[in-house]
């Protein structure tokens, strides 16, 4: 019935090749290329002058890398905290039994996901326009503020509505996520837990959540990634300007204009490898910390 | 198996057939003579349309990009030097940054002699159509000198004229304007302000400025724009200004609802801004001389260096800065005001504007060119510009207290963004 050795075709390369040629050609080479960049200095014309380590000695001393990085952990901290854990809470209502409008729930919740982040970030903005923005004209019509406040001038609230427009647009991803992984956990796990007279809390805490903990690892390590590259929303949202004062500046639009406005394509590239660096760091600091957690758990 | 040895077949012939038809459709189209040109604004429609119209045998194909992503993509087309149009238009904000890329086409020299065709324009526009060893790089067709547009219902009210003229002696500084703008708020409660914003007095003050940013790699602050930002200050303070952002929507609303008086903007803010935005407002509005000449925007066309229809491109941007009977036409039938002074004079004695309660804008226009002074830009100008404003908005709201912390900061983000400036 077996022929005696394992028939070897190399058709299966054949498959797989369409993805590594593109990812070769537009994800590799670039990822290489720029990385020769980041050693020169160089404006689009001519050829890249090589400079050695001169733009990484730039970003150790440069200010604005270090704020745009700050910048970018406050807006992710705010907004993603908040998505974890109240799309987890949603997951475990929506995932009970007796819920009615299971669907039409979830449905709706992943809507935001679907909406382009830059649209987002008009939208909002126009809401929070100074002069016009619906947002002041509710306020006045309720006779709670006399003249238009000037939202677009203060920091911390330019940070927060970043924040809250990613929360907004990710907790339904976030939340189908979830919703997967507790349809993994075994049914006999909890039906013994129940017969066992635990309460749903308990549950909750004793199997659900340990039992998650890979999920969450991948929610966690996901949104640090997706985190550190915000973009769009804080460019859309201040016009490309990262204001006030750069409170909204995020590490990537820093890098988008150092290369594509200033046409700094060298320092642009530095500034890619040192976040590239960050994330990097920020990844093994979540992955440990949560073996760990994981290993005490089993221990 | 027999439906299947049919349907490869099949495949083949409609892949073949559409290849020839593919074919046979571009070489029919290849008696004509292809011209790529690239814009930001959609006022090109009209000049390639009548461009077309003159040279049948000619097929333009126009590119239009949003002004947002215009630059980049203009700038990496012409880094790679692959696809890059024939010729391509450019906004005078960014223009500074264009005009020295080595990629552009020397119009100085034969067989363009450009400098003829400049001649008949205006100084101010001669002067920034040539790159730093004054060659000409590009050829600007608009003429953009500006003046205060004003609502004439508002002030027959307050200032008892709607005469262009008497208007203008009322606004002949900015201290009458100032006391002009107290006396109006005041009477008004609030409703009317003088002037949208302090963009309003940046856009005459910023034509006045007579060095650039950036002379001799260093970092320089013109007295023009530290005068500019006192006065910003004092409009502010004594709430001359409305705080409306300009082209943001209570800007254009208030158009519509003649809640500001004056707006200073050039010759394209006719039809552009105030006829967009304010329709319904026909023969409501004015055109007076405010405190000092200037100028805003523009338009440049400009050719690659490695184009292979350099002929063609040439006649396009003749045709668009000098065929008399296009510019005619372009001038009468969409109000607008041309580069070439020689057809803007002959027709000043005789264009109206219904929307400018058929006043002679034309006429307006041609005084108002001649005392426009050129103002130095380098290709750093569009960047610091915004940074700039950026620190002006920052100060009039409060956030940096003093003048001088502003300046302090303003200086430190050049300094940083642009290492290769000297900032003291």
């Amino acid at each position: 019935m077996f022929s005696k050795s394992i028939r070897k075709d190399h058709y299966g390369y054949l498959f797989i090749a369409p993805f590594f040629l593109i990812f070769f050609i537009f994800g590799l080479y670039p990822i290489i290329y720029s990385l020769y960049l980041s050693f020169t200095d160089w404006d689009g014309f001519g050829q890249p002058v090589l400079v050695g380590l001169q733009n990484y000695q730039r970003i150790i001393g440069d200010f604005f890398f270090y704020k745009s990085l700050f910048n970018t952990l406050v807006i992710w901290g705010v907004s993603v905290i908040p998505q974890l854990t109240i799309s987890l809470i949603l997951a475990v209502i929506l995932h009970e039994k007796f819920v009615k409008g299971k669907s039409l729930f979830r449905a709706v919740f992943f809507f935001p996901n679907i909406v382009t982040a830059a649209s987002l970030g008009l939208l909002v903005g126009l809401i929070f326009s100074w002069q016009t923005g619906s947002f002041n004209q509710f306020l006045m019509s309720l006779g709670i503020i006399s003249d238009p406040i000037n939202w677009a001038d203060k920091p911390n609230f330019m940070r927060g509505l970043v924040s809250s427009i990613l929360f907004w647009q990710y907790f339904g991803y976030s939340m189908i996520i979830y919703i997967a992984g507790l349809q993994g956990i075994s049914k006999d796990i909890l039906e013994a837990a129940e017969i066992d007279g635990a309460s749903k809390v308990k549950v909750f805490f004793n199997i659900t959540l340990p039992l998650l903990s890979p999920i969450i690892l991948f929610q966690v390590v996901t949104s640090i990634i997706g985190g550190m590259q915000i973009f769009d929303q804080p460019y859309t949202l201040t016009d490309g300007s990262g204001n006030p004062d750069n409170a909204t500046l995020t590490s990537v639009m820093y890098l988008y204009d150092t290369a594509f406005t200033r046409y700094q394509y060298g320092y642009g590239s530095a500034i890619a490898f040192g976040l590239f660096i960050v994330i990097v760091i920020f990844s093994i600091i979540s992955f440990t910390t949560m073996n760990l957690k994981t290993k005490q758990g089993k221990a | 198996m027999n439906m299947k040895s049919s349907v490869l077949p099949m495949i083949m012939y409609c892949i073949l057939a559409s290849i020839l038809f593919g074919c046979s459709s571009s070489s029919s189209s290849q008696e004509k003579e292809e011209l790529t040109i690239w814009t930001f604004t959609d006022e090109a429609r009209y000049a390639v349309e009548k461009f077309e119209e003159r040279y049948p045998n000619v097929n333009v194909n126009l590119l239009f990009i949003n002004n947002d992503n215009y630059l980049q993509k203009l700038i990496s087309v012409l880094q790679v030097e692959k696809n890059v149009p024939d010729v391509f238009f450019v906004e005078r904000t960014y223009w500074p940054q264009i005009r020295d890329i080595p990629r552009l086409e020397n119009l100085t020299q034969s067989p363009y002699n450009a400098e003829e065709i400049l001649e008949q324009q205006f100084e101010y526009i001669q002067a920034e159509e040539k790159d730093e060893n004054g060659i000409v790089r590009g050829l600007g067709y608009q003429g953009t000198p500006g003046g205060f547009y004003y609502r004439r219902d508002l002030t027959k009210e307050f200032l008892g004229t709607d005469d262009p003229e008497e208007v203008s002696e009322l606004i002949s500084s900015w201290d009458k304007i100032m006391d002009i703008g107290e006396r109006v708020v005041e009477e008004s409660n609030g409703e009317i302000h003088a002037l949208s914003s302090w963009s309003a007095i940046n856009n005459v003050e910023s034509s006045n400025i007579e060095e650039p940013w950036i002379v001799d790699d260093k970092l320089t602050i013109d007295e023009a724009r530290v005068h500019t930002l006192d006065l910003a200050k004092e409009a502010r303070e004594r709430e001359i200004v409305a705080k409306y952002e300009s082209w943001g929507p209570a800007w254009t609303a208030s158009m519509q609802q003649g809640t500001v008086m004056f707006y200073p903007e050039p010759t394209w803010g006719l039809p552009h801004i105030f006829k967009n935005n304010a329709p319904e407002t026909a023969g409501k509005w004015g055109l007076a001389h405010g405190p000092k000449p200037f100028s805003g925007g523009g338009t440049f066309l400009a050719m690659y260096k490695g184009s292979q229809k350099k002929d063609l491109a040439w006649k396009f941007m003749e045709f668009y800065t000098t065929d008399e009977e296009f510019l005619k036409e372009l001038a009468e039938s969409q109000q607008y005001f041309l580069s070439n002074k020689n057809i803007n004079q002959e027709l000043a004695p005789t264009l109206t504007s219904e929307f400018l309660g058929d006043q002679k804008y034309f006429d307006f226009f041609v005084e108002a060119g001649e005392q426009v002074s050129s103002v130095p830009q380098t290709k750093y100008d569009n960047d610091i510009n915004s940074l700039w404003d950026e620190k002006v908005n920052d100060f009039l709201n409060g956030r940096l207290k003093t003048k001088e912390a502003m300046i302090e900061s303003f200086k430190t983000e050049v300094g940083h963004h642009f290492p290769e400036i000297e900032v003291d």
